[in-house]
């Protein structure tokens, strides 16, 4: 996935400002990647437990996944990892449930989610799996008025980004990037940071041809500083 | 449930339907479609994506689909065909979607089952049938052949030597033969009936030896699934395109690509990492590895 580093992200910055407002994460997010097509290594899900989803979970206290992208970790550790923190006191993360919509809100849903899912493979007529948790998710969290949706997916970015050129009716959500957060986590010490590096590397700057569109982790953290005039060394390795 | 029958004038404007497009497109008289009917869907600018799906449990697969989109004013239009069924299935069933495009009638998706009771199915079957091998084609072929259009008395064996050459010849299948004989009249009821159970498609039945005498080459092709997995070169564009343009990274274009048994290298796409990135993940990640353990 391509870097952006034109502008600052003022959903980062509102983050930055306020950690405790509440993030909706796509199940990328919490199921640890896998490029061993190319790099024969995937991440165990304990490594990435301990390198993302903690740090995560302790930098944000308001964290909330869709009923959809729940159905998406059956069966895999990450929905065992999910189940003890909603079911800590307090819950350390929330799920959305498409049963507390009203119904004008159903209505308004059902609009969204057909505008969205024409840009998808996912299709309400046949409710497959495909693009389901990003769909389902998105168009919750605009009924609802949440402002932030992170996620690992460019198409999910795209449908944020893009939507008044796509006319999505995503218009009031904004989305957060991986890398983003990796850069967050990084400088407030939130996360081990020759972790955050390598996690980096792992998602951005590995191929040929990701080295040709994308930062190094040096010019990457440099940039961002000055994107988020963020002028500490903390990221120097 | 009743099969529905069309009536004279819905055949007759099928027929003529059929005969116009024929001849747009420059086959003319006795020129059998067959394996053009391909160079057809270039022609028309229509993209083919091909997919092996087999059925599910009793539930017939689907055999070909038409889908339509708009991307910059500009209308796509895509036929989804199943590879999983019988080659000479798959000339049907792409000849079936053209009557929906030629007649706009709308995004279809087909199963054999759902086909016969349904009144714009019907005519699609009508009309595909009728495009590969027009009536007054058939009609001339059984006068030429037997110097009647009758087959009432004809035995058994020599309707099939018949059906057998038409089918080698024309690509059709060959219960759409046998219909296609009985709806010209030309074959009885009780003839339709008892052609219509032969095993067809097994090579060691009558009907296989006899098919196979006359070509057997064509005979194994048309009654084996490609299960070809492939798409129009305008379509694999679209995904490179998206990959140049970033909309999609590169485990998603070699994904998408492998869909289509393509690779990112064969476009000039090498993905790459070098050894020492791989070391260092390598020894991060057996580190991550010991601490679990």
């Amino acid at each position: 996935m391509k870097i952006n580093l034109t502008h600052p992200n003022p959903a980062l910055i509102s983050i930055i400002e306020n950690p405790k407002q509440m993030i909706t994460l796509d199940a990328n997010f919490l199921i640890p990647p896998d490029r061993s097509r190319i790099t024969k290594r995937s991440i165990g899900f304990e490594q990435f437990k301990k390198i993302w989803l903690d740090p995560i979970f302790s930098a944000f206290p308001n964290l909330a996944i869709h009923e959809s992208v729940y159905d998406e970790l059956v069966g895999i550790s990450a929905q065992k990892y999910v189940d003890v923190k909603r079911n800590s006191k307090p819950p350390e993360i929330i799920v959305h449930k498409d049963s507390s919509l009203t119904e004008i809100e159903r209505i308004l849903r059902d609009t969204i989610e057909s505008k969205i899912a024409s840009l998808t493979k996912y299709d309400p007529m046949i409710d497959n799996k495909d693009d389901r948790g990003e769909v389902k998710s998105l168009s919750f969290i605009a009924v609802k008025g949440l402002l932030y949706f992170a996620a690992h997916d460019n198409n999910a970015i795209q449908l944020i980004e893009k939507s008044e050129e796509w006319s999505t009716g995503l218009d009031n959500v904004q989305a957060i990037k991986m890398y983003e957060l990796i850069y967050y986590l990084c400088k407030n010490n939130l996360g081990s940071k020759t972790a955050m590096k390598m996690l980096y590397k792992y998602q951005y700057y590995l191929t040929n041809h990701e080295k040709s569109i994308n930062p190094s982790w040096g010019d990457f953290s440099s940039n961002m500083d000055s994107l988020y005039e963020l002028n500490d060394t903390t990221l120097n390795f | 449930m009743n099969q529905i029958m069309l009536n004279e004038v819905q055949i007759d404007e099928i027929r003529k339907l059929a005969e116009e497009k024929r001849r747009s497109l420059g086959f003319v008289g006795e020129t059998p479609i067959a394996n053009d009917i391909f160079t057809i869907l270039d022609k028309l600018d229509i993209m083919l994506l091909e997919y092996p799906i087999e059925p599910e449990g009793d539930r017939p697969a689907f055999s070909a689909a038409i889908m339509y989109s708009e991307e910059s004013n500009k209308k796509l239009t895509f036929i989804g065909l199943n590879t999983a069924d019988y080659y000479d299935k798959q000339i049907f069933a792409i000849a079936h979607e053209l009557y929906h495009y030629y007649t706009k009638s709308g995004s279809h998706l087909s199963r054999p089952e759902y086909e016969k009771n349904n009144l714009i199915e019907v005519k699609a079957n009508r009309f595909a049938a009728e495009f590969l091998l027009p009536e007054t084609v058939l009609e001339s072929i059984v006068l030429d052949e037997f110097k009647t259009s009758s087959l009432e008395k004809i035995q058994h064996k020599t309707l099939l030597r018949f059906i057998a050459r038409l089918h080698c010849t024309w690509w059709l299948p060959y219960r759409s033969l046998v219909r296609r004989l009985h709806e010209i009249g030309t074959i009885s009821s009780e003839q339709y009936a008892e052609l219509y159970v032969v095993d067809e498609r097994n090579p060691r039945g009558e009907y296989g030896k006899i098919s196979q005498a006359i070509n057997k080459e064509v005979f194994l092709k048309l009654n084996q699934p490609t299960k070809n997995i492939g798409t129009s070169p305008n379509k694999i564009e679209v995904i490179i395109r998206n990959f140049e343009d970033n909309l999609i990274d590169e485990d998603k274009f070699a994904e998408t690509l492998s869909l289509f048994n393509k690779t990112p290298d064969e476009f000039g796409y090498e993905i790459k990492v070098s050894q020492d990135d791989l070391d260092e993940l390598d020894a991060f990640f057996s580190e991550e590895d010991d601490d679990e353990n």
